[in-house]
């Protein structure tokens, strides 16, 4: 299945979509979107993974980059992420910097806006 | 982006060939971080938690990976990875590691060299930073310039931010902002009478840390000052005119080195008591990714432990965080010929492994007995963010000076009125006996102003904080000022406010002048500078912090030079031990306290020293007489007669007008004081002994 994802904000909350099957040849089209979602005041990152059939190390290498990126205090949220995500995560060795959560969360910000 | 990696083991000791005509030879386990030698470059990182590790090259100039090669396990020594990389040419490399926790892969996030020299990708103030380790040769030309070598009680400090120092309106330097703006401002320095220049954090840091916005505007507000560090060993590039490929290191020396030959010293304010890598939330990118628990304290359930307020606290005392923190110094010390370090919080550094106040940190006895950093003056700020006060008690061994908090707030609050009680302020005069008994005068930083809290010129306008601008609703900064705004607070066109905030201005640095102990002030405070009644302008990168030199008050600034000048003519005010009460010959005592008569002290809001010193073979006496009234009324005070031989004569008076406060104690133009003085209301006068008959024209 073939790679796609976009970004859109909230406030100061980042979501970036992803769906598909995220190969090393379609990390440069995340990381972009990454640099273009870090150049602003962020509290919040989420990734939604519901529809994102597989990653592969590049990609965890990615969103290790766009966690690097984060100022301190800003929380990256992980949603939907399948079982092989999450152990490419953890593989990664920041599956504790992040919040990983199994549905789609609805954040208090987003309700007011 | 395929990467080329090596393929097949090889016996230990053997070349292994990668692609892009790298080839990887055995390294050197002793020697951390990255070092040029003849046969290449050796790449070493500790990690007690990573099962393999990986080297990233990236290219220098794209920011593009060009290979990861993993150390091989063969090289491996303990928990030194090690190897050295042959082709790897140093100026068109950067680096990273990956550690590989679980035998995955080399998934996880480029993390930092702890041992970087440099970095890149910070280059440009104010955006994001996308870090990578610059491989640094230390070489550099220090054209014989030596380390000027000053006693602390010889020290005049003066406390800067490399940016705002010459960032502001008419600073008139090629580069503001910059290492290379500090240089251009060296003989401003000079003239000014400071003899060491403390640098607000110069390791790299990231500015764009700051999760607050102007709420105002909605803009990003910055962590200005720096207290974030990524990278103990890097100096901040985008501090640097040319902050690309070996500038920053290069300009930073070159300052350090210019003002060694003005003989100024040069003392690096250091943050080693938390990173930027914050709590769980925050970026792994250097230490947490190598050796979380060794480098950082955490709690029984694994979180850490926040005793700094800022998300992390470092393990100091851990042995392998211990090596890394003395490794610091001692680069910092020898490559850049830096003359001592101020520790940030550092009671953080005299915590244990679980974070209780340890008896005898090995981190502090360590850094104090290293044969290395035994020239450098070594300046403790006592207290950390979870209330840990150490003032008078850090341990010293005999070396550790402190931030004297003490003598801050016993001076504004006597200046300030809050009590008529002089006994305190005396004993700041007199170096803290109380405080550091036995320690010496030079143990005692001595401020009144320092870049926490109100600016000088802001503590005699201001009585509460106004923080607005830092966007946390007003808040955050210093609640307790021990201030006095004169009757008004704020801007006023009152003019009989504005002489009594002058006065208090001028109160404030005269006292520091003349007490025992090491002075410090604040840049600005010298002419005046504001931030408007912002007390906590971390983040305010703008012209709040900014130094404007057109704003400057020239009046105060030449009284400025005058008392530093005064300062330095005058050795019984730099005694390097506490001077004693009573005289040992029956003749004047050292230190003596009087009121409105001669040896009757205790006079309400009456704060009169005699401060003598014998003369000494080829060495004349030395006597200074100084009286501070912080009462709203004018009162006369009778000074003890001076010794022998010598007259009193009108060194200071702040109660007189600006531009007429100070007077020449020789030749033309002096004022002897033949009887009572007349002491204005919240005025401070010093008069000096004089032989009768010399040096008069």
């Amino acid at each position: 299945m073939s790679f796609e994802a976009y970004l859109g904000f909230t406030d100061s909350t980042a979501t970036v979509y992803l769906s598909g099957d995220l190969t090393d040849k379609r990390v440069p089209a995340l990381r972009s979107l990454v640099e273009h979602a870090v150049q602003r005041p962020l509290s919040r990152l989420v990734l939604r993974m519901t529809d994102l059939e597989s990653i592969s190390a590049g990609g965890v290498r990615c969103l290790a980059f766009a966690q690097q990126q984060l100022p301190q205090g800003a929380d990256i949220v992980v949603d939907g992420a399948g079982p092989q995500i999450r152990q490419m995560l953890r593989s990664g060795g920041f599956d504790q910097a992040v919040t990983l959560l199994a549905e789609t969360p609805v954040f208090d910000d987003q309700i007011a806006a | 982006m395929s990467t080329p990696t090596l393929q097949a083991p090889s016996p230990a000791g053997t070349v292994r060939r990668t692609g892009r005509g790298l080839r990887v030879l055995p390294g050197d386990a002793r020697r951390p971080g990255a070092t040029v030698t003849g046969d290449g470059v050796v790449f070493t990182v500790y990690s007690s938690t990573a099962r393999r590790m990986h080297l990233v090259l990236f290219d220098a100039g794209t920011g593009a990976e060009l290979a990861t090669l993993p150390f091989p396990d063969e090289y491996r020594t303990g928990h030194a990875f090690t190897m050295t990389v042959a082709g790897a040419d140093p100026d068109t490399v950067h680096y990273g590691f990956r550690a590989e926790p679980d035998g995955a892969g080399p998934v996880g996030p480029v993390l930092l060299d702890p041992y970087a020299k440099a970095l890149a990708g910070g280059e440009e103030w104010g955006r994001r930073p996308d870090y990578r380790c610059r491989i640094v040769d230390d070489a550099f030309d220090w054209q014989g310039v030596t380390r000027p070598r000053i006693a602390p009680q010889d020290l005049v400090v003066y406390e800067l931010h490399v940016r705002g120092f010459t960032r502001g309106r008419a600073c008139g330097v090629r580069f503001p902002g910059t290492y290379d703006g500090v240089r251009e401002k060296i003989p401003y320095l000079r003239d000014l009478g400071v003899n060491c220049v403390e640098l607000m954090p110069v390791f790299e840091f990231d500015e764009t840390d700051n999760p607050f916005t102007d709420p105002a505007s909605g803009a990003p507000l910055r962590n200005y000052w720096g207290y974030n560090p990524v990278a103990w060993f890097a100096p901040k590039a985008a501090y640097a005119a040319d902050p690309w490929g070996a500038g920053p290191v290069r300009e930073l020396k070159t300052l350090v080195r210019e003002l060694h030959r003005a003989g100024i010293q040069v003392v690096l304010d250091v943050v080693l008591n938390h990173t930027a890598e914050g709590d769980h939330r925050g970026p792994v990118l250097s230490l947490r990714g190598l050796d979380d628990g060794a480098y950082y304290l955490h709690g029984p359930d694994g979180s850490y432990r926040n005793l700094t307020r800022t998300g992390n606290t470092v393990n100091a005392n851990h042995p392998l965080t211990r090596a890394l923190i003395l490794d610091c110094l001692r680069y910092w010390a020898t490559q850049y010929r830096v003359d001592g370090f101020r520790f940030d919080m550092a009671p953080i550094l005299a915590r244990g492994q679980d974070g209780s106040p340890l008896e005898r940190p090995p981190l502090l006895e360590a850094i104090a007995a290293d044969p290395v950093l035994a020239g450098c003056h070594l300046i403790a700020e006592p207290f950390d963010a979870d209330g840990l006060d150490l003032l008078g008690t850090f341990p010293r061994h005999g070396r550790w000076m402190e931030w004297n908090a003490r003598f801050q707030y016993a001076v504004r609050r006597f200046l300030a009125g809050h009590t008529t009680d002089a006994a305190e302020p005396a004993l700041r005069l007199r170096g803290s006996p109380d405080v550091y008994a036995g320690h010496g005068t030079g143990a005692s930083v001595n401020f009144v102003a320092s870049h926490d809290g109100f600016p000088l010129a802001d503590w005699t306008a201001y009585e509460q904080r106004h923080n607005e601008a830092n966007g946390e609703g007003g808040g955050d900064g210093p609640h307790d000022n021990a201030s006095w705004n004169a009757g008004h607070e704020g801007p006023t066109d009152d003019p009989g406010v504005l002489r009594l905030r002058a006065r208090q201005v001028r109160n404030a640095l005269l006292l520091v002048a003349v007490s025992h102990g090491v002075p410090m002030l604040a840049a600005g405070d010298e002419s005046g500078r504001s931030q408007h009644g912002n007390n906590n302008a971390y983040c305010q990168d703008n012209e709040t912090s900014w130094l404007d030199w057109a704003a400057g008050d020239a009046a105060l600034l030449a009284f400025t030079r005058a008392v530093l000048a005064f300062r330095r003519a005058h050795p019984v005010l730099r005694r390097r031990d506490h001077p004693p009460a009573e005289a040992p010959d029956g003749g004047l005592p050292p230190y003596s306290l009087h009121g409105e008569r001669p040896w009757q002290p205790g006079a309400d809001g009456l704060l009169a020293v005699l401060m003598h010193r014998p003369g000494q073979a080829a060495e004349p006496g030395d006597t200074v007489f100084v009286a501070a009234n912080n009462r709203p009324w004018e009162r006369r005070v009778e000074p003890p007669p001076p010794p022998g031989g010598t007259e009193w004569r009108l060194f200071a008076d702040t109660g007189a007008p600006p531009g007429h406060d100070i007077h020449p104690t020789e030749g033309t133009g002096h004022v002897p004081v033949p009887g009572p003085l007349t002491l204005a209301d919240h005025s401070v006068t010093v008069l000096v002994a004089h032989p009768m008959g010399r040096n008069e024209r």
